[in-house]
Parts: C-alpha cells; sequence; structure tokens
C-alpha cells in the first residue's frame, strides 16, 4: 500500500487534512475573541480562557503544518499513526472553550 | 506515553478464564482484561505484555485500539480525523453563535428570549465537544477491524435543536418588526 516508488495521494489527503487543523485553529481564535469579549462584559474568566483559546488556536495552526510534514514523510515509507494525543487535546480544549462560553452565557444572564 | 494499545474490548476467541489459570477470586478477573502472555501463549511475542492491565481510561477519552486489527488505508485515517475536526469547528461555532447572540444581539420582545438562544446554542457545542472524541475513536476502531461504521444520532440532533431555534427566532424577530 506505501511503496515508495509510487506517488501516494493523488487526492491531496494530507494537504486537505493540514487545511483542516488550520480551520480549527481560526475557529479556536474566533470563540476565543468572543470568550474575552463577552468576558468584558462582567465575566473575568471568559477573558482568561478566552486568550487561552486564542494562544491554543495558534498553536493548531502550527502543529497542523508540523503534522503536515511529519505526514508527507512517513506516508511514503510507512503508513500513519493516527496521533490521538493532539486530537484528545483539540477536544478537551474544545470541552473547556465550550464550558466557559455556558458559563459566561449564565453569567451575563443572571449578573 | 504508550497508553494506545491498553486492551479495551472482548476480542479473539476463547474469551473465558483459562483453564490453567487458577482464578483468584479476589482479582476481579474479566473477559475484557488481557491475559497473560505466557500462559496462555495466543498472543504473538510483538503483542505480549508481562501483565494483566485492566481498562483504565473513561470511553470519553479512550484512544482507538491500535492493538487490534489491521492499519486502515491511510486516506481513511486522514478522513476520519477531519471529520473530527469538523466537529469541532462545529462545536465552536456554536459557542461563537450562542455568545454572540447573548452579547451583540438588541433584547427581543419576549424577556430572556435572547438569552435562552444563546444559552442553548453553546449547550448544544458542548454536547459536540464532548462527544467529538469519543466518535473520532469508535469510528477508527470500526475502520482498524473492518466493521461497518457505527450510526451517530448527532446529526440530527444538531439539525433538529438548529431548526427549533431557528423558527423561534424567526417568530420573535417577526413579532418585533410587527
Amino acid at each position: 500500500m506505501n511503496d515508495r516508488s509510487r506517488v501516494f495521494d493523488p487526492g491531496l489527503q494530507a494537504e486537505r487534512t493540514a487545511l483542516a487543523w488550520d480551520r480549527t485553529g481560526l475557529s479556536f481564535g474566533l470563540a476565543g475573541a468572543l470568550l474575552v469579549r463577552a468576558g468584558t462584559l462582567g465575566a473575568p474568566t471568559g477573558q482568561v480562557v478566552g486568550a487561552a483559546a486564542l494562544t491554543f488556536g495558534a498553536l493548531l495552526l502550527i502543529a497542523g503544518h508540523t503534522r503536515y510534514l511529519q505526514r508527507d514523510r512517513s506516508l511514503r515509507e510507512h503508513g500513519i499513526a493516527p496521533g490521538h494525543p493532539l486530537l484528545l487535546a483539540t477536544g478537551v480544549a474544545a470541552v473547556l472553550v465550550s464550558l466557559t462560553a455556558l458559563g459566561v452565557a449564565l453569567a451575563l444572564t443572571v449578573g | 506515553m504508550d497508553w494506545t494499545d491498553v486492551p479495551t474490548a472482548c476480542h479473539g476467541t476463547g474469551a473465558g478464564p483459562p483453564a490453567d489459570v487458577a482464578v483468584d477470586v479476589g482479582s476481579a478477573w474479566s473477559p475484557c482484561v488481557e491475559v497473560d502472555v505466557e500462559q496462555t501463549g495466543q498472543r504473538g511475542p510483538g503483542r505480549r505484555r508481562q501483565r494483566e492491565r485492566p481498562r483504565q481510561l473513561p470511553r470519553a477519552v479512550r484512544p482507538p485500539q491500535r492493538h487490534v486489527g489491521e492499519d486502515p488505508d491511510p486516506r481513511f485515517t486522514m478522513a476520519n480525523e477531519r471529520t473530527f475536526l469538523a466537529w469541532i469547528r462545529t462545536a465552536l461555532g456554536l459557542d461563537a453563535a450562542g455568545l454572540a447572540v447573548i452579547t451583540l444581539l438588541p433584547a427581543l420582545p419576549v424577556p430572556y428570549a435572547r438569552e435562552v438562544f444563546g444559552i442553548a446554542l453553546v449547550a448544544l457545542g458542548t454536547l459536540v465537544a464532548a462527544i467529538s472524541f469519543r466518535r473520532w475513536a469508535s469510528l477508527e476502531d470500526a475502520l482498524r477491524e473492518g466493521h461497518p461504521l457505527p450510526p451517530s444520532r448527532l446529526p440530527g440532533l444538531l439539525a433538529g435543536t438548529l431548526a427549533v431555534v431557528s423558527l423561534a427566532a424567526a417568530v420573535l424577530l417577526t413579532i418585533e418588526l410587527l
């Protein structure tokens, strides 16, 4: 399946996946920015977590690119690992952002 | 950190206590726990573990089972990864939409309607975010083992909730305009 003599993947899967990571990083940035803004209206925790989400989004942009370079190399040699630590971190970060957003929304409603 | 191959499911044949192993009543033997290789001899040398390792991680964060099945076609692995990322973006988008509704929209004619919409969107985003990783891991498992991909109720739930929220918002905005 991973014959070195073959050009891997005319469907540009690795490139599309790298772009999906980029979009996800940007989404973290957007959600983070909105959290910061909502936080300024009376929920300081939102500002802290929002800033963290912005940072995480920036890290994902870097991680997505690094991952692409690694995959492009390893695809030609021996297939790829699913790489769950980065995915788990992304999932956990999204849950943290969501829970904070929920808390901020409730705080703004009650307060 | 190598917890990728923690045994997580019953697989293979002979899912009972090996006859020649004295089962210690206190040791909580389970058919889903990988049995000592030296005693059963059922697994290849690359797979052996020295001791039993029961499942440890909660389902929501348990990684794919790297020790069963075969590595799927890398294209499928990447397609699954992109699907996971699309769900994450959906969750973040719902969070952003909910926060925007609460912080940017003018008040609606019905008291707290704006807040209810916003909180509903963010709650849906939280649910989607919480399920995404589990969904990715179970799809990866199905790909490894060549099983049909498990169905998901999440798209239906998402579409239904968004339809209700949108419809309610449309009704309220119409009332406001009249």
